[in-house]
């Protein structure tokens, strides 16, 4: 048993300068107690009336934080971002592919199967910004011409026989605006 | 999701189990580093340490007695296989070194790990073959559930805590004997640094638990130390 702790304490001699010499990608996302939100971010998600509990987050990376806001709103999962003064920055709502507008879905769905061997399509959400007020009406499914809209779409894609979840994002009529490789956590902890 | 009636939940079903069969009881000690290395977009290389230190090992009903004895030491090798999305199949080998003569075990596995909106799933399928000088092979089926629960927000990042629970079935042939084997582990794990993880908790064996004749339950104090390099 000594010998193994020595073992021990030897593999931690040397594995542990590979975590401080590795440059640690700051991104951290925790709850928050309504408190410690921004007066005029609770506000704002007040005025989209869910009845259902509001779950508040604080996204940080290294530069920068954001608010986040997730509930359900009339059946459908609501995710509110503010910046860090409580500003609005956009409201996402996820939907099924085939509500988004069909001319939409079309121009997607032919850059999806130019874009990848095979796909499926994981998340859609559509992604609504502009002035508070202009997505507050989106939010309501009230007439507004004032806000923007965009499509962020989880697919998982194979690409050169390869398999990965990327991020795209198209605008209102559907063309290509990004995309993004989601990278996944690391799992050996419950793998092995 | 309600982190204390998971856990007190489980610390019940832990016990409810122990309260059947009057067989043999192990109590000690089990600590594991685990090592991972990425080799290319496709494969994975894990090298796995794992000690046991028995401080009880009585049967039900009788005096307990302190008994520090150290049981073995397993060296295993894993090399896995991306195969799909979140999916590895993987093979690999273990060296059991303990008083007694080598014991070597060759290992399949299918793994499945999912991204669920709070939590992350992992499902195990395996089978290991075990082959020493003394005895005959024993063949093993296994099926484990692993998930990870972020006790702070809908991931479990850098600095923070979580809850990890693994629930492993598991059916072994060694001729002329079979028997099953339920395993419950709840532990609290921390990601100490970005490629460094350390989880404490108890690992609960059960064996021959569907019949509710124990003839060996082991208590086992976890400590896992989980290295990405």
């Amino acid at each position: 048993m000594e010998r193994l702790l020595s073992f021990y304490i030897l593999l931690f001699i040397v594995t542990t300068p590979f975590s401080f010499l590795a440059q640690e990608k700051l991104e951290m996302e925790s709850r928050l107690n309504n408190e410690e939100v921004p007066e005029s971010a609770l506000l704002y998600v007040d005025s989209i009336s869910p009845k259902n509990k509001v779950k508040w987050y604080l996204d940080e990376s290294i530069n920068f934080y954001t608010y986040e806001a997730k509930f359900v709103h009339r059946s459908k999962r609501h995710s509110v971002e503010f910046d860090s003064l409580g500003n609005l920055q956009d409201v996402e709502v996820e939907v099924e592919f085939e509500s988004l507008p069909s001319d939409a879905c079309s121009v997607i769905s032919d850059y999806l199967k130019n874009d990848n061997q095979r796909y499926k399509i994981k998340k859609v959400q559509i992604q609504y910004s502009g002035t508070p007020d202009a997505v507050l009406d989106a939010v309501n499914d009230e007439d507004s011409n004032k806000h923007f809209v965009r499509y962020e779409l989880v697919v998982k894609c194979k690409k050169d026989d390869e398999v990965h979840l990327y991020e795209y994002l198209f605008d209102a009529d559907g063309r290509f605006m990004s995309i993004a490789k989601i990278l996944p956590l690391k799992a050996s902890n419950i793998e092995y | 999701m309600n982190i204390k009636i998971i856990l007190i939940g489980l610390f019940c079903a832990v016990l409810g189990l122990a309260a059947f069969g009057q067989n043999l009881y192990q109590v000690g000690l089990m600590p594991s580093v685990n090592l991972n290395k990425k080799l290319d977009s496709k494969w994975e290389v894990n090298v796995k340490t794992e000690a046991r230190q028995y401080f009880y090992q009585d049967a039900f009903n009788e005096p307990s007695k302190i008994d520090f004895q150290y049981d073995l030491t397993d060296f295993s090798v894993i090399g896995s296989r991306k195969v799909g999305l979140g999916k590895k199949i993987t093979g690999g080998y273990l060296l059991r070194v303990s008083d007694a003569s080598p014991v070597h075990r060759f290992i399949q596995q299918f793994i499945v790990t999912q991204q669920l909106r709070s939590f992350r799933l992992s499902h195990r399928f395996a089978t290991d073959q075990t082959l020493s000088f003394e005895e005959p092979t024993e063949y093993r089926l296994r099926y484990r559930i692993a998930s990870e629960i972020p006790l702070n927000g809908q991931r479990a990042d850098l600095k923070e805590f979580y809850v990890k629970v693994n629930n492993e079935y598991l059916g072994s042939m060694q001729q002329p004997d079979f028997y099953w084997e339920v395993r419950l582990i709840p532990m609290l794990g921390y990601t100490a640094f970005e490629k460094h993880k350390i989880e404490l908790g108890i690992d609960y064996r059960n064996r021959s638990f569907l019949n509710f004749v124990a003839n060996r339950q082991s208590y086992w104090a976890r400590v896992n130390w989980y290295i990405s390099l």
